[in-house]
């Protein structure tokens, strides 16, 4: 396995709690991992941990063999790992375009733009992940997108990066019946093309259509992992989330 | 001298406590900067002035009553509706400064009024000689922050606030009535300031420009942590012993400022939520 | 703010030329002194004001110490022209460089402190200031100031034309700023700091940089009027003065650049109205950034270009989609 990624005996504590503890993980180019775990078990801190939000009581994280541990979070995103959030963080004032723009200024997205024009890449990646067209999608404001292309615009931006590694949390959250195939499809082809991804989610099904490996954890440990058949099996998976047999995982 | 430093450091102390105090309340609960407050530190004083004639007790009453009622209403008004917005909140605030300030200007004049001590004479207390006002500024003061203290960290009431402080969002979902609360916090601050007015405005006397002292409070924000109410108090000590030393070693007043200025930053560059502050006041990155 | 294709175009172009011919032309109208050295004060205001705009309106660092660059120009300014002999046209520009370093270093305290706070701390910078120069009489000339400055020139023509120049100068900068990457870059941070740096773009690089750049043109600003008044007082280090640069960005819009020169332009029409209640100047002004910032942040020029559709403040990127647009249209317009 090419390690594009990986983590070393990472922990976290705040006041008292802790948020991450003693967190081992590989991941592979090109891999699509689910980490999936309750409701505070410490996914949205680790994802922080990973792109320099926040920052580690000791461990370290590597990016295709550089310790990136403490780090700025635009020099990791710079490195070619970016990420989307929980509850969307767009530029609401700014056009979606502009938007997308940002990151192709970026150090990262200067260097991997080659000449084109930066509007010209901006439509691009809009249009990797449909969210043009339909055209008029470009003219309006962030904070007029309704929340499915909300949703794809986080992704459009961390994807103008130009990363390796894509680390998403919660892409299917508050999506509708008729915009999860669509985000569905858009996860897909981008892995098809060779991203490697880290998805947190919570709906299950969704994640067990796209994931390879699932990463399984619960107050700040990891308390399973591998692919989403063993993890449906697993008794201890199971436990954690209260009320689910053995098996149903997926339903 | 030590003991001059001493006593004189407490009644600075005492200043800063209910300045900071009310300030870091309105600030922690609503995430509002009410630059006004200083402000309403001067109304209460200039109404006290004002009603003199009807007899000092009366004077302190009514002010103490009306005081928090206008800054309720100014809130109610002008604050309470940018309550997110924290740029223009904090804008809005300073302008409301500016007004009360000319009005009482052009009222009462730009001179130094005085308004008596609440009680008379003096006691020596070890070896120093200290107005009783002060020592009455100073007890009340303390007494007050820890009244406020203990209300917020044991009553029902006291928790709620601390509940909005913390996420006014989640407050709201468990059903928290943010109003109530927020409204409850400017009251109490309000009060702090009027209380100032009354133990602090005889020593000190005032002018309409003086809501500015607001800003001398700052360092001690900073330091004790914004919007932690342990942090004021702790931090109005410190400060109120470091420019007491200050003052009596160097000649001059304004110095101090300088200096506390310099702490400030000091503090905000090795640790910026200060001594008790949330870590979301500084970067976490 | 998305009608921003439909044009107007042609109304700005209008708009902006008449001014230019208004500027350059008035002193054919009167060349009263009085009257000129009103719209000189206004043209050193508007580039006052809109180096907070950039700062501020479009960088989203809200700065209360922006009378700090102002003042510290304006000293250092005057000080090399009393005791070097430094003539004005290269104290101003000096001036613009001392503002850049304390653009700097009111800049710091943002790295580590987060918006609210922030703002506290720049409060007290003027205030500091202030204290320090009535604390040093020797040097800063206390409390009565720097007397006997050089003049911009004997002819107010020429200050009034220089007035011009500047203001024409410095706009047109900051306009063309606020338009291009970089000015996106910096709307980014204005509108979220933590999704900037998450999209590769290192804010404290950037905000470093919107903090020198509005440091630069209000030194120019300060050192500018320090020779139009032949005089620096501590008046430059109240916090009245930082307020009254907001309220003039405000007035005209935040965020917009332009605003601040329309912003400039009416606040010292209601000065002049004022004039004779000198007493009310002070209250009548803070009413307004009162009902300003509480009712209409948007600005009167903003409520004005949106009325006539015109754009104000868009991105310079964004001019290929319209070629892209045109090219659409005319190709479906086709048989």
């Amino acid at each position: 396995m090419d390690t594009i990624l990986e983590v070393k005996d990472l922990n976290k504590r705040f006041d008292g709690i802790t948020a991450v503890d003693n967190f081992n993980l590989q991941i592979g180019r090109g891999e699509l991992i689910g980490l999936i775990g309750p409701n505070g078990a410490g996914k949205t801190t680790f994802f922080n941990l990973l792109t320099g939000f926040t920052k580690p009581d000791s461990g370290n994280v590597f990016l295709k063999g550089k310790k990136i541990t403490k780090l700025k979070p635009h020099k990791i995103a710079n490195l070619g790992m970016s990420r989307t959030f929980q509850i969307v963080k767009p530029f609401k004032r700014l056009l979606v375009v502009e938007n997308v723009a940002i990151a192709i200024l970026s150090e990262r997205g200067k260097k991997k733009r080659n000449g084109a024009s930066v509007l010209t890449k901006a439509l691009e990646y809009l249009r990797r992940v449909e969210i043009i067209p339909p055209a008029e999608n470009m003219f309006k404001l962030a904070s007029e997108l309704s929340h499915g292309y909300s949703k794809r615009l986080d992704i459009a931006r961390a994807l103008a990066l130009e990363p390796e590694v894509l680390l998403l949390d919660e892409p299917f959250g508050g999506l509708g019946l008729k915009e999860t195939p669509i985000m569905h499809s858009v996860i897909k082809k981008l892995h098809e093309e060779g991203l490697t991804i880290i998805i947190i989610e919570h709906k299950m099904r969704e994640l067990g259509k796209l994931a390879q490996r699932l990463v399984v954890m619960n107050f700040g440990e990891k308390i399973a992992e591998g692919t989403p058949k063993d993890i449906a099996m697993n008794q201890k998976v199971c436990e954690a989330y209260l009320g689910k047999e053995v098996g149903n995982l997926f339903a | 001298m030590i003991e001059q430093i001493l006593i004189s450091s407490l009644i600075l102390a005492g200043l800063y406590i209910l300045l900071s105090v009310g300030f870091s309340l309105i600030a922690g609960v609503a995430q509002i900067l009410n630059f006004a407050h200083g402000a309403l530190y001067i109304i209460s004083a200039y109404l006290i002035y004002s009603l003199l004639p009807l007899g000092h007790g009366i004077a302190i009453i009514i002010s103490l009553v009306t005081t928090p009622l206008l800054g309720l209403i100014i809130y109610r008004v002008f604050i309470g509706p940018l309550r997110e917005k924290g740029a223009r909140a904090a804008l809005v605030t300073i302008a409301l400064a500016l007004i009360i300030q000319e009005i009482l200007k052009l009222i009462f004049g730009p001179q130094i009024i005085s308004i008596p001590n609440v009680v008379s004479g003096s006691t020596t207390i070890i070896g120093v000689k200290v107005t009783n006002q002060k020592i009455l500024s100073f007890v009340v003061a303390l007494v007050s922050a820890l009244v406020l203290l203990i209300f917020i960290k044991r009553t029902k009431r006291g928790k709620a606030i601390q509940a909005v402080a913390q996420n006014m969002d989640v407050a709201r979902l468990v059903g928290i009535n943010i109003r109530a609360v927020l409204m409850t916090s400017m009251g109490i601050s309000v009060f702090l300031a009027g209380i100032a007015a009354v133990l602090f405005a005889p020593t000190w006397s005032v002018t309409p420009s003086d809501w500015v002292i607001l800003f001398r409070a700052f360092p001690v924000i900073i330091l004790g942590g914004l919007g932690s109410l342990k942090g004021s108090i702790v931090a109005s000590f410190i400060l109120g012993f470091t420019e007491n030393i200050v003052i009596f070693t160097t000649q001059g007043g304004n110095i101090v400022q300088i200096v506390s200025f310099f702490l400030m930053l000091a503090v905000i560059f090795i640790r910026p939520r200060g001594l008790f502050g949330k870590r979301t006041g500084a970067r976490e990155w | 703010m998305s009608q921003y294709l439909k044009g107007g175009g042609s109304v700005k172009r209008v708009l902006v030329f008449a001014s230019l011919i208004l500027l350059t032309l008035f002193p054919a109208i009167t060349t009263d002194y009085y009257v000129l050295s009103i719209l000189i004060s206004a043209n050193i205001f508007a580039v006052f004001a809109a180096s907070w705009d950039i700062l501020a309106g479009v960088t989203g660092q809200f700065s209360f110490g922006q009378a700090l660059f102002f003042g510290v120009a304006a000293y250092m300014s005057g000080a090399l022209n009393l005791y070097l002999g430094l003539p004005p046209w290269l104290t101003i520009p000096l001036g613009g460089a001392f503002g850049v370093v304390v653009g700097f270093l009111v800049g710091l305290p943002s790295l580590r402190l987060k918006g609210r706070y922030f703002t506290i701390t720049s409060v007290i910078f003027p205030t500091i200031l202030g204290i320090i120069i009535v604390e040093y009489p020797e040097i800063t000339g206390g409390e009565t100031g720097l007397y006997g400055l050089s003049p911009i020139s004997s002819d107010i023509l020429v200050t009034y034309y220089g007035s011009v120049l500047l203001m024409l100068a410095s706009i047109y900068l900051l306009v063309r700023l606020a338009n291009s990457n970089l000015g996106l870059v910096f709307k980014s941070i204005r509108e979220d700091e933590d999704a900037a740096e998450a999209t590769g773009i290192n804010t404290t690089k950037y905000k470093f940089l919107s903090f020198a750049i509005s440091g630069f043109f209000a030194g120019l600003a300060g050192g500018f009027q320090a020779h139009l008044l032949m005089f620096v007082g501590s008046y430059v280090f109240n916090v009245f003065y930082s307020l009254q640069a907001m309220v003039t960005a405000a007035l005209g819009g935040i965020g917009t650049i332009i605003g601040s020169v329309g912003g400039s332009y009416l606040m010292s029409i209601l000065n002049e109205i004022l004039r004779d209640v000198l007493y009310f100047r002070v209250l009548i002004t803070a009413i307004l950034m009162l009902i300003i910032f509480r009712y209409f942040p948007m600005g009167i020029m903003r409520k004005i270009a949106i009325r006539f559709k015109i754009s104000i403040g868009s991105w310079r990127g964004l001019e290929e989609l319209k070629r892209i647009k045109d090219g659409h249209n005319s190709r479906s317009q086709r048989p």
